[in-house]
């Protein structure tokens, strides 16, 4: 006790946990005794050799610890679910004022309540087939929006965020709050699974919850939150717990990822590969693209020689051919014949050419055209081809 | 009128000049006929040569240089 100020008795917490320590060491009915329940969180230390693990019934749980000198007697391995009965005495730490039973000896009484109740519920499950492979939903490979249903300001939606933000900055992120723990989960989460099947935007619906107990998970097996998972229209990812943990909402879901930091990483997987692809692909697009130019060039480079190449010869070909005729023409002026000796005679009243004997008479006129100038001529006399 | 015009025209033109029956009037018409047609063909296949070798230039700038693949 240390102050007295007043008339009320003032205790440090120390005097507080001493005093709940003596009543209950000294207290018959938490020492030897005996307690059923099932077992979950099994966590074994490996340094001392002791055993963890949680005792629950439908309302209530208690921390146990097994030392290694009994551990070494017992005739079974105890695991999560088991319904067990124990023999021991409740210790309490005044340094934490935390409160665990200590084990002395255990039974195995078979699979607990909460665990036969778990395993009957997955296997009518599994016969209806919810959780059949062929119903899931594919997960879109480049999200553009995702829903994260999670509890405001938890470890786990940070953890996702900031990841997600720095793997693949481009994913936009919609937080629908939740409340992820304790009896009022399963409506909670449906309610806000309610909420993003209106919210047209989203591509994937992740549902986030960070480490915790087998009770504290326990939500994510609720009967209508799994069958609310395996109908809803668009993909759901879990991220519940740790790696060990499976719950049926993670059976029912399109794609389960063992923890928030994994979900990070699987969603953001494609948008990594491709940044790290961009530079393989510019540099196939630049050849192939370059391919293709050098190959226009050599085709339009070829069309251009084969077009000059046709339209010279074209060209030279009518040049010939023009040259050819002036030629045949320069052969047939009328000038070569008078060279040759030929002249042409006309009459030159009328200027006609004479062809015939029989057009000329005695003391006509006569123009006779030679190449150099031109000569007239009186006919004397007019011989026909048979007077010669 | 052209140039192919022009050279069936002047083939019409030397065929009649070749031919024994024409007259010499009308032979010295068709020679001249034939000398006008042609300078004028000549004239017409000179300035498409010039287009010719414009085109040519003007084309010079699909050359042998290739893209660089790699």
């Amino acid at each position: 006790m240390i102050e007295s100020t007043t008339d009320k008795q003032i205790f440090t917490v120390s005097e507080l946990n001493n005093f709940l320590k003596i009543i209950l060491d000294e207290n018959p009915y938490t020492q030897n005794i005996w307690i059923s329940g099932e077992i979950s969180n099994l966590k074994i230390y490996q340094k001392g050799g002791q055993l963890y693990f949680t005792l629950s019934d439908e309302q209530s749980q208690i921390n146990c610890v097994l030392f290694a000198s009994a551990l070494s007697r017992l005739k079974f391995k105890p695991k999560n679910g088991l319904n067990v009965v124990l023999l021991g005495k409740v210790a309490f730490y005044h340094k934490r004022g935390s409160m665990s039973f200590q084990v002395a000896y255990m039974t195995n009484v078979g699979i607990g309540l909460q665990s036969l109740a778990f395993e009957q519920l997955k296997k009518k499950l599994i016969a209806e087939g919810l959780f059949d492979e062929q119903r899931k939903k594919s997960i879109p490979k480049y999200p553009k929006q995702i829903g994260l249903i999670t509890a405001w300001d938890s470890a786990a939606m940070w953890d996702f965020i900031t990841l997600s933000n720095t793997l693949a900055p481009s994913i936009s992120l919609c937080v629908i709050e939740a409340t992820m723990q304790g009896v009022t989960s399963p409506s909670s989460i449906i309610d806000a699974l309610c909420v993003a099947e209106n919210y047209h935007k989203l591509d994937i619906v992740l549902i986030l919850r960070g480490g915790g107990s087998a009770e504290d998970l326990a939500g994510f097996n609720n009967e209508k939150l799994v069958r609310k998972i395996a109908e809803f229209p668009m993909p759901v990812v879990t991220a519940i717990g740790h790696e060990i943990d499976y719950t049926l909402a993670d059976l029912a879901s399109d794609l389960r990822t063992p923890t928030p930091t994994a979900a990070a990483q699987i969603l953001s997987q494609h948008y990594i590969q491709l940044r790290s692809d961009i530079p393989v692909h510019l540099e196939t697009g630049y050849k192939i693209i370059s391919q293709r130019i050098n190959n226009y060039l050599e085709t339009s480079l070829n069309s251009k020689n084969q077009a000059t190449k046709n339209i010279e010869w074209a060209f030279n070909k009518k040049l010939q051919y023009i040259e050819q005729l002036l030629h045949r023409t320069e052969l047939a002026n009328p000038l070569h014949k008078l060279r040759q000796g030929f002249s042409i005679c006309r009459l030159k009243k009328t200027h006609a050419i004479v062809k015939s004997v029989s057009e000329i008479k005695k003391a006509m006129i006569l123009q006779t055209e030679l190449p150099d100038g031109l000569v007239l001529s009186r006919v004397e006399s007019i011989k026909k081809e048979n007077q010669l | 009128m052209t140039i192919e015009t022009n050279v069936r025209k002047l083939e019409s033109i030397v065929a009649e000049l070749e031919s024994e029956d024409l007259n010499i009037d009308m032979a010295v018409k068709q020679y001249k006929d034939a000398i006008d047609l042609a300078k004028k063909t000549m004239v017409s296949l000179k300035s498409l040569e010039k287009t010719i070798i414009i085109l040519k230039k003007e084309s010079d700038f699909i050359t042998e240089t290739k893209v660089p693949i790699n």
